[in-house]
């Protein structure tokens, strides 16, 4: 593709400004301020579009950047190019509502579709993305001459494993590898969680348990001690006999109870038959006083008895039995309280899973992690030896053969092989620097933009760049690229042009 | 004849273990029940039907001591109950050896019996649990039988390991009415024939919605029931919708603004949906503080636009990665496209 016109209708400081570019080099001059940069974002911006930033972000994306000074509503371009043979002319509105493009071949008046693709097939299909990478070329940032290898070395490497030099996949991967620790430690503070409340349902039960254990214990003491009180224990002779002696003593009052009975009826007989009144009484009188003896008797029996109904060994036993029964309650209880315990703990237990969401957020980052390099290492095996090649090349041409060949290690030390000796790269001055970059990205060009050669666009490249450099350079690009666009403030590249009988076209934005 | 019937009261349980409100929720059980049985007093329904699990394990003395006085507080209801698969009949259960006041009945036999209530015509059958898990189908021999008018069959289980059945099979057996329980969330099997109760109140975080009891009438027209809503507390799903103007401040203002409305009472299931703005992740344990939040479902992805950034991105890494989890549908995948989008353009120094 090759640029032949820029209109720019409404954009930025520029209001129905049309630039004229041809094939081969063109100088646009411009001091600072002039809108050199305005120019770069109009060319991007109408090639793909302008994307608009949301949310807190929309307030200084590239929208508003260049939103008209004037007449905001009206915010619009149009840029005429060659591409395959034929002329386009595409026309973009980029105001809010009114955005609207078109696409129109003027070669055979054909109206083509930038929504279904038909600009980016004349791009040969290049993203934005590539074209920053490829066709828009500014300068190394750093000032100093090791940040300046650094950036070197981090745009070659980003290339080789992202075909994007801006795009840093180590620090990608880090960040990711943080992420992923973050998780991790997340789960582990939710399990530390978990396991301490699963401590406290465990201590809590064998505290019940215990508990449990000592009733269990209690009662089966309390048992055991009954069972000896109750049959193990002997009773003396002694106790036995007199035990029995009681039980004698007892029948034989009873006895003489009903003797004296029957015979108080026979003397009530013989009181009937009118029997001698002597006898009689005398009878009588010793009736009465068998039973006075005989009450008397079982009273104080019955007295000397009494303690002895309930006897000491059998109120232990009763109060044994008490102990027992209350103790066989209590350990009822502590068991069905332990058991439940036990079943609340092996339920949960059973529940303490890694937390579901969280574990697949780390499988999550994992794959993102493993899916990144994977892509990284194809395109470092598809991109890194041409690349390097490549680069070998351009950079022998700018140097004249003194450096031949460029090397990058696993450690991504880049160096510089001449014919007969290797320099680091950070040990090179930073005009051979300069050159490695540029080289880099004329190779970058070459392997990204196969399909369709794209116009080589240069910010302010040449700005550190000595004569001899320069000279280098634009003989370089006058041999190898159809259309270049320098942009600049200096009038080096255009006294270099002239002194080299390079044939230039000259546009000077401060007219 | 009016009937309360209820289940799964899960006396004792101490819902979401380890969260700050499991104690609270444990005693809102038994206020619950007591409530219960207030609402019994002033109601006074003929009959209370207990379905299973009143407890959540083997009930211990005191326990059946109070839940038997609260029984003879209403000495004018029938009280009838069973032990389900949590409170099952262990060996030594005080179910068992409990003396239970007049107007309560245990249907603790193992296999189906019939108590007859003939100042209500009425019969109830049913039995209890002995172990944990019942294969077959503990009712599947259950008929009406008997003088009784009415028949009512109490049913606990209905899943695979307990007591499995199908309730058209339970239907087809000829009860006026089968009272279920072990299903926490009420649901009406057959309309007017059988039902579960559900929990009384709510003991897990998937059981949202209402929970309450059954309200039923049987008589010559036959049953009618109603479900009658009665927790204290619900556990809601609440869904909020994310974009890339949310941020952690507001969206915690949002969910307590949520929760406000809807019963600070209640239990939530937070679920995040939506774009979020990118780089930005939301914490999850601020959230929780907010309130009653049980669980959190991050759903949001990254406000990315697909679609441009594959295009703007095309030959890259960046484009062939999105590219790779083109079609990807695994949960897994697409959590790991935006992780890794992420942090590949914060990568890029611009």
């Amino acid at each position: 593709m090759r640029l032949k016109k820029l209109s720019l209708g409404n954009f930025g400081r520029f209001r129905g400004e049309t630039l004229e570019l041809k094939d081969g080099i063109n100088v646009v001059y411009g001091e600072n301020e002039s809108g050199k940069s305005t120019v770069h974002t109009f060319i991007r911006s109408m090639l793909f579009g302008m994307k608009r930033g949301r949310g807190r972000a929309a307030g200084n994306d590239v929208y508003s950047r260049y939103e008209p000074w004037e007449n905001s509503s009206w915010y619009q371009g149009r840029i005429e190019f060659v591409s395959g043979g034929k002329e386009f002319r595409l026309t973009r509105n980029f105001a809010g509502k009114e955005k609207s493009e078109e696409l129109v071949c003027l070669s055979d008046g054909e109206v083509l579709s930038v929504e279904d693709g038909d600009l980016s097939v004349l791009l040969g299909g290049i993203s934005e993305n590539v074209y920053e990478n490829t066709v828009s070329v500014g300068q190394l940032k750093a000032r100093t001459g090791e940040a300046l290898a650094l950036e070197l070395r981090n745009y070659m490497a980003n290339y080789q494993g992202s075909s994007d030099g801006s795009l840093n996949v180590e620090a990608a991967l880090l960040s990711l590898r943080k992420k992923r620790k973050e998780l991790e430690q997340e789960i582990e503070r939710r399990q530390k969680a978990g396991e301490e409340e699963k401590q406290q349902l465990y201590s809590r039960l064998s505290y019940v348990e215990q508990d449990c254990r000592e009733t269990e214990e209690k009662l089966e003491r309390a048992v055991a001690e009954r069972k000896y009180e109750m049959f193990d224990k002997e009773i003396p002779p002694r106790e036995v006999r007199r035990q029995q002696q009681r039980f004698l003593n007892k029948r034989r009052w009873g006895i003489a109870c009903a003797v004296v009975a029957v015979f108080l009826a026979l003397l009530c007989v013989m009181q009937f038959f009118r029997v001698s009144s002597l006898f009689n009484r005398l009878a009588l009188g010793a009736a009465v006083f068998a039973l006075i003896f005989i009450i008397y008797r079982m009273v104080r029996h019955t007295r000397e008895d009494d303690p002895e109904i309930e006897e000491p060994e059998q109120q232990k036993i009763r109060k044994m039995n008490w102990n027992v029964e209350y103790l066989e309650k209590e350990a009822r209880q502590k068991q069905i309280q332990c058991q439940n315990l036990r079943e609340e703990y092996e339920e949960f237990c059973a529940g303490l899973t890694i937390p579901q969401e969280e574990q697949e957020n780390v499988e999550a980052v994992t794959l993102a992690m493993e899916t990144i390099e994977k892509i990284s290492r194809q395109q470092q095996s598809r991109v890194g030896i041409r690349l390097r090649q490549s680069v070998s090349a351009i950079l022998s041409e700018l140097t004249d053969g003194k450096y031949r060949q460029i090397s990058m290690d696993d450690d991504l030390n880049i160096g510089l092989h001449s014919e007969e000796y290797y320099v680091p790269l950070e040990r090179t001055s930073r005009g051979t620097m300069e050159q490695v970059y540029f080289a880099l990205r004329m190779a970058v060009m070459d392997i990204l933009c196969s399909e369709e050669e794209m116009p080589v666009l240069l910010d302010e490249t040449f700005a550190m760049y000595d004569e001899y450099r320069l000279e280098r350079a634009l003989t370089w690009l006058a041999k190898n690229q159809r259309q270049v666009v320098i942009f600049t403030c200096q009038k080096r590249e255009e006294q270099t042009l002239e002194r080299l009988g390079i044939p230039y076209h000259k546009v000077d934005l401060s007219e | 004849m009016r009937f309360f019937h209820v289940a799964d009261v899960h006396l004792g349980m101490e819902p979401d273990l380890g969260c700050p409100w499991s104690k609270r929720r444990q005693e809102e059980i038994w206020d619950s029940f007591r409530r219960l049985i207030d609402r019994v007093r002033t109601e006074k329904p003929q009959v209370l039907l207990i379905a299973g699990d009143l407890f959540h394990r083997q009930p211990l003395l005191r326990e059946l001591k109070e839940v038997s006085a609260l029984f003879a507080s209403v000495p004018d209801t029938q009280v009838i109950l069973m032990a389900g698969n949590h409170d099952y009949l262990k060996k030594g259960s005080y179910y068992l050896s409990f003396t239970w006041p007049e107007n309560v009945t245990g249907l603790f036999g193992q296999s189906c019996e019939r108590v007859d209530l003939p100042r209500h015509s009425l019969a109830v059958y049913g039995c209890s649990y002995y172990s944990r898990e019942i294969t077959e189908n503990l009712y599947g021999q259950a008929r009406p039988s008997g003088a009784m008018k009415y028949h009512i069959l109490l049913a606990h289980g209905g899943d695979d390991r307990h007591s499995p059945w199908k309730k058209e099979e339970m239907a087809a057996a000829g009860f006026d009415y089968i009272a279920c329980g072990h299903i926490h969330k009420p649901e009406i099997l057959i309309p007017d024939r059988m039902a579960y109760a559900g929990a009384l109140e709510p003991t897990t975080l998937n059981q949202t919605g209402e929970h309450g009891y059954i309200d039923g009438t049987l008589d010559g027209r036959g049953v009618r029931i109603s479900f009658v809503p009665f927790a204290v507390c619900e556990y809601v799903e609440l869904t909020l919708q994310i974009d890339e103007d949310t941020t952690q401040f507001s969206l915690e203002q949002a969910l307590a603004a949520q929760m406000e409305r809807r019963g600070p009472e209640n239990i939530y299931r937070v679920t995040l949906e939506g774009l979020r703005c990118e780089n930005l992740e939301f914490s999850k344990r601020r959230l929780k503080e907010t309130g009653n939040v049980v669980e959190i479902t991050d759903r949001t992805r990254p406000a990315y636009r697909l679609e441009q950034l594959k295009r703007e991105y095309a030959g890259s890494l960046i484009g062939a990665y999105a590219e790779y989890f083109e079609g990807a549908d695994r949960r897994v995948e697409q959590k790991a496209l935006y992780y890794g989008l992420e942090a590949l353009l914060n990568a890029r120094q611009e």
